[in-house]
């Protein structure tokens, strides 16, 4: 990120690899779309890049980013602006997703199904429950990095991820998916996709 | 979800409970069969989520972001380059006021009249950006000294 902020688009290209998939599929948990998705995730690189000057190397550089990133996804769903125009409940959405090469037919689509009522689930969570369940469970940030992702106190992110887990753990029992196995324990569990 | 313990247990599950605290729920989990399944629902969800399939960025969203970063401050040579039209209406002005001597109308301000017909498009810098300087221009500009000469 120095060399992004020192005018390096080569380096920023590096971090854009690097980076690109987390920060659309976080999008993604946000809007359930594909396009827009990709849309916020342009405007979220861009805002990067024009405020590398500003960056600090005493900040992690994943928390920065996920703080542009969160701040970005939180005014599109406050805004509200693009749900009145597309009222997504993640049916489309989540065919656009991708199973893991070895997976089979009915793994994929039980996954896509999976999707679907995850997307039904997040949406009956606020932005802020969103992006800390999404920064817990799926990047494995811890609560503190979380914390300050978010300029909140860990204390507000253990409630907020607290309400959001068992928000989503209500939702998808009620949409009749079946339990996957109990995972072994931690966030260390939880496969960072 | 009335135990005292029961909004420590995603904490306890994510591994961020101190030891103390942590001791606290494992001594209530011991025997409280409500916060187990609980406990049992969040790990759950967890598996379920590794089985999530994800979005891979398309091809297009790279370019989308590199085309769109901002041009980077020009250095010295793009800064000479940018100069170069300039030059051009430099020498389009050298060559009327010269013309205009050896014309001997004096009394004429044609170079003048030049200038201040093109003093909008110096003043016009993106359109100076797309002139171009012939090898022509340049040429005249090398010989301008001799046709002050020959006047």
């Amino acid at each position: 990120m120095l060399a992004v902020k020192a005018g390096d688009a080569r380096a920023f290209s590096r971090l854009f690899d690097k980076y690109a998939r987390s920060i659309v599929n976080f999008a993604f948990r946000f809007v359930a779309d594909r396009g827009r998705a990709e849309e916020l995730t342009q405007d979220i690189f861009l805002k990067v890049y024009k405020s590398a000057a500003s960056y600090e190397p005493s900040a992690k550089f994943k928390t920065y980013l996920y703080r542009i990133a969160a701040n970005h996804c939180m005014n599109e769903k406050r805004r509200g602006v693009y749900q009145a125009q597309h009222q997504s409940t993640g049916e489309e959405g989540a065919a656009e997703l991708r199973s893991a090469d070895n997976t089979s037919p009915e793994q994929a689509l039980h996954g896509q199904e999976l999707a679907r009522d995850l997307a039904a689930a997040l949406e009956a969570l606020t932005p802020r429950e969103r992006a800390a369940f999404s920064l817990c469970r799926f990047e494995g940030m811890a609560y503190k990095d979380i914390a300050e992702t978010l300029e909140t106190s860990e204390a507000a992110v253990k409630s907020l991820i607290h309400r959001a887990t068992l928000n989503v753990v209500k939702r998808l029992a009620e949409s009749g998916a079946e339990p996957a196995e109990p995972a072994a324990g931690g966030r260390h569990g939880v496969q960072r996709v | 979800m009335a135990c005292s313990v029961s909004e420590e247990l995603t904490a306890y599950f994510d591994g961020e409970l101190a030891a103390p605290e942590r001791a606290k729920v494992e001594a209530h989990l011991a025997t409280c069969v409500e916060c187990q399944g609980e406990l049992d629902m969040v790990r759950g969800l967890s598996s379920r989520l590794q089985a999530m399939p994800v979005l891979e960025p398309s091809a297009q969203l790279r370019r989308n972001v590199m085309n769109a970063l901002p041009e980077p401050k020009p250095g010295l040579f793009a800064w000479l380059r940018n100069l170069a039209p300039l030059g051009g209406l430099a020498v389009a002005a050298g060559v009327m006021l010269s013309l205009s001597h050896l014309s001997g109308d004096r009394t004429s301000t044609g170079g003048e009249m030049a200038l201040a017909e093109n003093l909008d498009v110096v003043e016009n810098l993106p359109a100076l950006e797309t002139a171009d300087l012939s090898d022509e221009d340049l040429e005249v500009v090398a010989q301008l000294d001799q046709l002050e000469a020959k006047e």
